[in-house]
């Protein structure tokens, strides 16, 4: 008898909370449809439940012959209900596209339904998914901002220091903590170099 | 005559980055928090920045920490090993182990957006001569969250709007916003009202647009906001002059008197003292009354007690403490 799905709207039975849900009632030949909220939804249930159906029924009655009380004109300095913010948008489906992520092994279905990446090489893999769900709220799909600092010496520095850093994090793994100092104070040496030029 | 200035509460600039060979999981895996802090700490710790681990912290200072919007909210209680580099100068703080590895975060007040983002890139461009970040030359830097792809960068201005609220237009405004290719969010929900009537206006996706277009994107969104707002509160002068003016003493007169005031009254209270500020029919400052925030949210309040108030007394605590930031008078002294 109850539809979730996207209902919008006040409850139709006390007008205060959204409606979550719809209630359909066949009268005859005509098929009435109720918008709910959670606690009316209940209460009808719960009505229904301990088998009061005259009350139940009055209230779909009133509904149809449209003796619901009429909605009161917007008050510039009575509260209003706001509107519920929109969802995240999930991915569409593309066809073709790999069953998971070459890098991290995250499923493609989970990728599109909670638009979330498990590492990086997940956009290379899925590039077509992101590029068409991406296309219809983007102005466009290819990135026009700042980019990294991409100089010879920046390259060579950054490259440097993220060998050590590794190594840093390796030795930290495997607990030789004499080793990591040693890292360390090289990578702070880097450092203090980068800082004086 | 109201001004952008007074309307426009704040701007917030977030900035995220990822490394490249971590997967994106630091929000629930210790290890690779880990290895982001480790990181970035390494570069910035020391260098005009503290670094500071959320487990080593009570869990009501982390939680100021996000009221101050210093880290994101949800990494104060989901993330196994989160950590924040707090800045000695400057605005902006380094928020670690999230559902991004790295945020880059700065607020300022009033209309600041451009200062609020170039805060953030300063410290982004400290880190990128050192480490390098996750880089697609067509998806830009690489995100778990596919809406921050580009530019990475999600900025936003916050606008007090009490009147779009009260007369149901925000949907109009809300609509006109995502014309323009932008976003409303509402900074919390009071049962079924914005918390406070804010509404941040915010880019939708940071890909396709530079930052500055971003920012500039948003100028034209929040004024367009504020055009609405301004005209309403134009009618509701003219048409309900005495009912406001009444509406707005009684919330100073609760400032003065109340014993006992919850959160959700704070935020109505606080929304009609910033108006009244505003249109100059309460003898209080707009500073004044943005003074209040963080001051008045849970984190800050229990800190300031050094209690672990709930209930009665927490919000007796912030009736007190609302008259002391107010009107100067003592905790101790109660009730005008």
């Amino acid at each position: 008898m109850s539809e979730h799905e996207n209902v919008q709207g006040l409850c139709e039975d006390c007008g205060k909370n959204d409606a979550v849900c719809t209630m359909a009632v066949m009268m005859g030949t005509k098929t009435i449809h109720r918008k709910l909220c959670q606690a009316c939804m209940a209460k009808t249930s719960m009505a229904l439940a301990a088998g009061n159906l005259g009350q139940v029924l009055g209230s779909i009655l009133a509904a149809a012959q449209g003796a619901a009380q009429p909605a009161a004109a917007p008050d510039a300095l009575r509260p209003q209900p706001a509107p519920k913010p929109q969802a995240a948008p999930a991915l569409p489906t593309v066809e073709g596209e790999p069953e998971s992520c070459p890098g991290c092994g995250l499923p493609y279905a989970q990728l599109r339904q909670h638009g979330r990446a498990g590492c990086a090489r997940c956009w290379t893999a899925f590039r077509r998914t992101v590029e068409k769900g991406l296309a219809s709220y983007a102005p466009a799909v290819q990135h026009t901002g700042r980019r990294p600092v991409d100089s010879e010496e920046a390259r060579r520095d950054r490259a440097v220091r993220e060998m050590l850093q590794r190594r840093l994090e390796e030795a930290i793994a495997r607990e030789d903590y004499e080793s990591a100092a040693q890292l360390r104070d090289a990578m702070r040496e880097i450092d203090r170099q980068e800082g004086a030029k | 005559m109201m001004r952008e200035e007074d309307v426009i509460v704040g701007a917030t600039a977030v900035l995220t980055r990822n490394y490249a060979d971590l997967p994106f999981d630091a929000v629930s895996n210790a290890e690779t928090a880990g290895r982001v802090i480790s990181r970035t700490a390494g570069v910035l710790h020391g260098n005009g920045f503290t670094l500071h681990l959320l487990r080593e912290m009570t869990a009501d200072n982390g939680r100021a920490l996000a009221e101050k919007g210093q880290i994101p909210a949800e990494m104060a209680g989901a993330a196994k090993n989160p950590a924040v580099l707090l800045p000695l100068e400057g605005n902006a703080s380094v928020a670690l182990g999230g559902s991004e590895h790295v945020f880059i975060m700065a607020r300022r007040h009033g209309s600041a957006l451009p200062e609020a983002v170039a805060d953030c890139l300063a410290v982004e461009d400290q880190l990128s001569r050192r480490v390098s970040f996750a880089f697609d030359g067509q998806m830009g830097y690489l995100q778990a969250s596919a809406e921050m792809l580009g530019t990475g960068l999600r900025a936003a201005l916050v606008v007090h709007v009490p009147l779009l609220v009260r007369a149901n237009r925000l949907p109009e405004a809300l609509r006109a916003l995502e014309e323009m290719g932008l976003r409303g969010r509402f900074c919390g929900m009071m049962g079924k009202r914005p918390r406070g009537d804010l509404l941040a206006v915010e880019n939708r996706c940071a890909i396709g647009r530079t930052e500055q277009e971003i920012c500039q994107l948003i100028q034209r969104g929040a004024e367009k906001v504020l055009c609405m707002e301004a005209g309403m509160r134009q009618q509701a002068a003219e048409a309900n002059s005495l009912r406001l003016t009444d509406r707005l003493c009684r919330a100073q007169g609760l400032t003065r008197s109340a014993r006992l005031i919850s959160e959700i009254e704070f935020w109505c209270i606080w929304s009609d003292l910033r108006l009244g500020a505003q249109m100059e029919l309460l003898p209080l400052t707009v500073g004044q009354v943005d003074a209040l925030l963080p001051e008045m949210m849970d984190a800050h309040l229990r800190n300031y007690a050094e209690e672990p108030l709930a209930g009665e007394a927490m919000d007796e605590c912030r009736c007190n403490r609302l008259r002391e930031l107010l009107y100067d008078i003592p905790m101790e002294n109660g009730a005008l």
